[in-house]
């Protein structure tokens, strides 16, 4: 689907809401996982990368995103030796490397920030290993300095790859920075850069993980807490239940949680549609999934129907970020937290 | 992140030859969600039964190396792998003595997320930030047994 394609099709539905399917309609969304979502298992070692891979298969999630450096042994250097037993897991379980998870280091020492050129050579080096490890697309972090993007582009395109940076939180959808890349790529009419963004953007709500670390830290007493999301649930003004928690002789940082629940930071899930044409990869954040498949803070029903509409195509790539804020206190169980993920993701697509 | 996991206990034991012990060691992991090149490794602080070693006291050893912190600083072409135990060498005449000990690390990996020059004023969101996110500390507490 071309551009105006896709805003012609926005301006049908606009006239025809009716138009737009109940159902998902036809779709080349794919399902996949960043292995970063199992990380706590590789780190004490209950998982290796096999696991990790033959568990992504079992629940048909089968584009893989890797970070190197948290699962190849010895980065930088990766021995032809692994590089074969890499191949030889994606042939057993059926999975392929869709997203190598790029960490530009431009603050490599404490005395010397990369240069340019340095960057660029840094960069190189990432789109090789890549490429030697069948990849196609690398994530860039947000903060990849404008110059280096600039620059690796030919590269990229050498290598036949795809850079595509990460729009994260609290980056704003319509900010300059957004602008900037995709003024890149109207520019260059490169194939070869585009967006990753995080669905982290849409929190619409303070998980509630995170109240109760809060409340296991020494932060927040729970009385406190339980007034701030009783005031908030009934849309009572921020400034009124300010007031309340100043008579409690409130702490700074139950002050922050009254203003993090007041301002979760969410933003419009439509606002995603204009970035769909130069989206390559997704991530799917996620913080907890219910029992009963949803996502506590996170509205995927929304963010999947304007995926569908807005013509994406591309992995959907679960990222479970939820296990560093209950691992103090609770067995982390990623693999379940992932399911549930997919068991979502697969009736929202539409998935026999 | 994996705070509870920093300090290892097994491994934890004085060094040097029985009378002539020359400090102790300890086992930690990397408190980020990917292994970092050496020079990442901004600080690491320990604290014994309230006793504070710097730097200078301490080794870092990982990949069957040893280094001083001035060399992990310049060493930018390996890395501390991720989940990988490491183990600090703390230099202490006579050791630790048998028995219960609290042990408090403070660790900060430097990240690059947010550049620290902004000349077309694109990172405005991330005003504030900056330090925090380069120089995060992460935090460990544990009480081991030295036998």
């Amino acid at each position: 689907m071309t551009r105006r394609d896709l805003l012609q099709s926005f301006a049908a539905a606009a006239i025809a809401p009716s138009l737009v399917p109940a159902t998902p309609s036809p779709h080349k969304i794919r399902r996949g996982v960043s292995l970063y979502s199992y990380q706590e298992e590789f780190y004490t070692r209950a998982m290796t990368l096999e696991d990790c891979l033959s568990e992504a298969s079992s629940i048909g999630a089968f584009g893989i995103e890797m970070l190197p450096e948290e699962m190849v042994p010895g980065f930088p250097e990766i021995s032809n030796a692994w590089v074969d037993h890499w191949f030889a897991l994606h042939d057993k379980y059926g999975t392929k490397p869709v997203t190598y998870t790029q960490f530009q280091d431009t603050f490599l020492t404490r005395n010397h920030d990369l240069t340019l050129d340095e960057g660029v050579q840094w960069m190189d080096r990432d789109l090789k290993l890549a490429k030697k490890l069948g990849f196609k697309n690398l994530r860039l972090l947000i903060g990849t300095p404008i110059d280096v993007i600039e620059k690796s582009i030919p590269l990229a395109e050498k290598y036949d790859l795809r850079m595509n940076v990460e729009i994260h939180a609290p980056v704003s959808l319509e900010s300059r920075l957004v602008h900037r890349w995709i003024g890149i790529i109207e520019k260059t009419k490169t194939q070869h850069f585009g967006l990753n963004p995080d669905m982290g953007l849409f929190s619409m709500r303070e998980p509630r993980i995170d109240r109760d670390r809060r409340i296991r830290d020494g932060l927040l007493r729970s009385s406190v807490a339980d007034l701030v999301d009783r005031a908030y649930a009934n849309q009572l003004p921020s400034a009124r239940t300010a007031a309340e928690l100043k008579n409690l002789a409130a702490t700074p940082a139950e002050m922050d949680y009254l203003n993090t629940v007041y301002s979760p930071g969410g933003q419009d899930v439509q606002k995603l549609k204009p970035l769909l044409p130069y989206s390559h990869h997704i991530h799917a954040k996620f913080y907890e999934m219910t029992e009963d498949y949803q996502e506590y803070s996170i509205p995927y029903d929304q963010i999947v129907k304007v995926l569908i509409e807005g013509g994406y195509e591309g992995y959907l790539a679960s990222e479970f970020e939820g296990q560093r804020i209950t691992q103090d206190a609770f067995e982390t169980d990623s693999c379940e937290q992932v399911r549930r993920q997919h068991v979502m993701l697969k009736r929202l697509l539409g998935e026999a | 992140m994996f705070n509870k996991y920093l300090i290892l206990t097994r491994d934890f034991r004085n060094v040097g030859d029985p009378g002539r012990i020359t400090g102790f060691q300890v086992k930690i992991r990397i408190p980020y969600y990917r292994g970092v090149r050496l020079s990442l490794i901004e600080a690491v602080d320990l604290t014994v039964d309230g006793e504070t070693f710097d730097r200078s006291q301490m080794t870092f050893s990982t990949n069957g190396r040893t280094y001083t912190f001035d060399e992990l600083e310049k060493t930018t072409d390996t890395e501390w792998a991720f989940g990988e135990p490491a183990t600090l060498s703390v230099t202490k005449p006579g050791g630790l003595v048998s028995g219960m000990h609290t042990l408090q690390l403070g660790i900060v990996i430097r990240k690059s997320y947010i550049p620290k020059e902004d000349p077309e004023n694109l990172f405005d969101f991330a005003q504030g930030m900056i330090m925090p996110i380069l120089h995060g500390r992460e935090t460990a507490t544990k009480k081991i047994s030295l036998v």
